[in-house]
């Protein structure tokens, strides 16, 4: 069991050090209204470009799982989801809030998401070395297909609109294409100076989700957070803990849900926590008490969108697909280490994932460690004023551009994709199908051009890239995703129409 | 609505001039998978402006929302001064300088006081954990300008 074989260095040097930080501090980032886990992780990606590959990915990891708990914070507080991933939990959260029952509902939160998150950490170490020596078997034809169908799913089922997630998603891999071809070497759309060396991918990761939030955090800043703050009760946790554990059905639907939404690719801790808060109502006896301050939709939103994490990462680590938004930014992560998803890393770099693993694990336990004590402070974090948030995070976003590779033109691009995708947020259009083109860009090219060559020398394009078992599951894969979102939307504008005309 | 249209074909317009500049060039290998990702994005985008819905009562959930110009424009105008003089001045005291500005600008109360009192320490503190966390602890070597 490699998982046990690697666990001792989770709690050497500055892994322990690093997970310790990276938890607390994802905790106050996720419970802080207006900082999304993807943002949060984008914005330290430049810090881990100096730390060793499994610091760093240890460091991502935990603020990937604290942000997603810590986000419940301000759900239930401020009635003001922290993370996408804690929307359900406003709804029986915050009314535990302004009941008096605040500090209980933390505890049912923290708790819970300890639970469902163990549950699928369990499940990434269960099912990725299977997945990983499944991917042994794809060559050039099938990398380009699981790249394409990365961007193809986080671009129909990710996205409001498909037609605008998928056109992000080939604008990401479009933009991937500026600097140099990988064959003939040859300089491409470099219109300045300041693309000469590409669109550096870590640049693109700030720009893309920090910029567009800084802005949005500027237009709100003078009204204010909006919400009201409910005082914090005397609430033993043995109690809550006692009383969390009888709701077994609860923390089984969110479980599942979270670790089900989790493998699909595209999908996030937000769809995880809806459907596990409908589904533990649906199976629930007292349907009436939900939405009203009950414990079990609190119990089964957090158990969901933490079971989700683990998973998410299944796809991510195996087939270079992210699980979530915030995993295209965790690949990102990989990449600038050099470390390529797939069979490689669980064996060449395999004291570095199952590391990375460990980690998760050990996090959870942490997370509700200090989930539980700050629950007491938390309204101090839930009020930092928008303009000072902002402020920090535009200047972070620049300090942290500039330290990868010390150039002012990444600090440049960085600004100018930001704003662009501010605009392109306002019509419609999503940053994670754009990061994501962004990230597998380079490895659909190459491998689409290595294909060609030995389509030439064979039996020709079509032959080499359309068939076989795989290639011809990965591009059904590809067209299922596309035809499930056209149909769901075609669906929703023919209902919404005949319903303003009835 | 007409500007879902709009948006739609002002893609059609960026996606077209992508393929053009891909376009001529003495090593076309380099350009066949840029172009192809062009070809298909032109496709996206007119079937986006052709599925644009111009009923206005189906579409308040897809409506594209308005960018606040009169609230934002010191925002970009502060983003893009800064781009201009950061490496020139020093990233500390441009970015000292933008801490403090939007964190007035932006804020509730637009006063000296709360300018002295709040923004500047605030902006300091910052700053400084930056420099300890980027310089100190990162060794990264930003740029001083003239000033810092």
């Amino acid at each position: 069991m490699e998982f046990i074989e690697y666990m001792p260095g989770v709690f050497s040097g500055w892994n322990l050090v690093v997970l310790l930080a990276g938890t607390l501090g994802g905790l106050i980032l996720g419970a802080t209204p207006g900082l999304s886990p993807t943002m949060a992780v984008a914005l330290l990606i430049p810090f881990t470009f100096h730390m060793e590959p499994s610091t760093s990915l240890i460091l991502l990891g935990a603020v990937y799982t604290a942000t997603v708990a810590g986000g419940a914070v301000s759900a239930i507080l401020v009635n003001i989801p922290g993370a996408p991933a804690n929307i359900a939990t406003i709804l029986d959260g915050h009314p535990m809030a302004r009941s008096g029952r605040a500090t209980e509902a933390l505890h049912y939160s923290f708790i819970s998401s300890l639970l469902g998150g163990v549950i699928g950490v369990f499940v990434l170490i269960f099912f990725t070395p299977y997945l990983a020596d499944f991917a042994l078997n794809f060559g050039p034809s099938e990398l380009f297909w699981v790249a394409l169908l990365g961007v193809t799913v986080i671009g129909s089922l990710g996205s409001n609109s498909v037609w605008k997630g998928l056109f992000a998603g080939a604008l990401g891999l479009w933009l991937s294409t500026v600097g140099y071809d990988p064959v003939v070497g040859e300089e491409r759309f470099v219109f300045t100076d300041h693309l000469a060396g590409g669109i550096n991918i870590i640049a693109a990761l700030i720009g893309l989700f920090a910029v567009p939030q800084v802005l949005s955090l500027l237009e709100s800043a003078t009204t204010g957070h909006g919400g009201t703050m409910y005082a914090m009760e005397n609430h033993s946790v043995w109690r809550s803990l006692l009383n969390n554990l009888r709701h077994v059905k609860e923390l089984v639907i969110g479980s599942l849900t979270g670790i089900f939404v989790g493998l699909i690719p595209g999908a996030g801790g937000q769809i995880a926590g809806l459907v596990a808060y409908d589904q533990a109502k649906k199976f629930s006896k007292a349907k009436s008490e939900y939405g009203k301050g009950n414990p079990s939709g609190v119990i089964a939103a957090e158990s969901a969108n933490n079971a989700m994490v683990g998973p998410s990462l299944v796809p991510m680590l195996t087939l270079g697909i992210p699980g979530s938004p915030t995993a295209a930014v965790l690949l990102g992560g990989l990449l600038i280490h050099g470390i390529f998803p797939g069979p490689d890393l669980f064996s060449v770099h395999a004291e570095i994932t199952w590391t990375f693993i460990d980690s998760l694990l050990v996090g959870q336990v942490l997370m509700v460690m200090f989930g539980l004590v700050m629950s007491r402070y938390s309204r101090f974090v839930t009020r930092i004023p928008n303009n000072f948030m902002a402020a920090a995070v535009i200047v972070l976003a620049v300090f942290g551009t500039y330290s990868v590779q010390n150039s002012f033109s990444d600090v440049l691009v960085m600004i100018s994709l930001g704003t662009v995708m501010y605009f392109g947020l306002k019509a419609g259009f999503g940053p994670a199908p754009v990061v994501l083109g962004i990230i597998l860009g380079p490895i659909a090219e190459t491998n689409y051009q290595q294909g060609k060559l030995i389509a030439e020398s064979g039996d020709g394009m079509l032959a080499y890239f359309c068939t076989g078992n795989v290639n011809m599951m990965l591009i059904g894969l590809c067209v299922a995703s596309i035809s499930y979102s056209v149909f769901t939307e075609v669906r929703t504008q023919v209902l919404k129409k005949s319903e303003v005309n009835a | 609505m007409i500007t879902q249209r709009i948006v739609a074909s002002g893609c059609v317009v960026a996606a077209g001039l992508m393929y053009f500049f891909g376009t001529g060039h003495e090593y076309s290998e380099a350009y066949v998978f840029p172009n192809l990702l062009a070809i298909v994005m032109v496709v996206l985008a007119s079937i986006m402006a052709i599925t644009a819905d111009i009923d206005p009562k189906t579409q308040k959930s897809l409506a594209i929302s308005s960018v606040p110009w009169i609230k934002l424009w010191p925002a970009f105008l502060v983003i893009i001064v800064y781009m201009l003089i950061a490496e020139y001045v020093g990233f500390f005291v441009s970015s000292f300088l933008v801490f403090v500005l939007l964190g007035n600008m932006y804020s509730q109360r637009v006063d000296v006081p709360f300018l002295i009192n709040r923004c500047v320490p605030i902006a300091f503190v910052f700053l400084s954990l930056l420099y300890g966390l980027f310089v100190l602890l990162l060794k990264v070597q930003m740029p001083d300008g003239i000033l810092f």
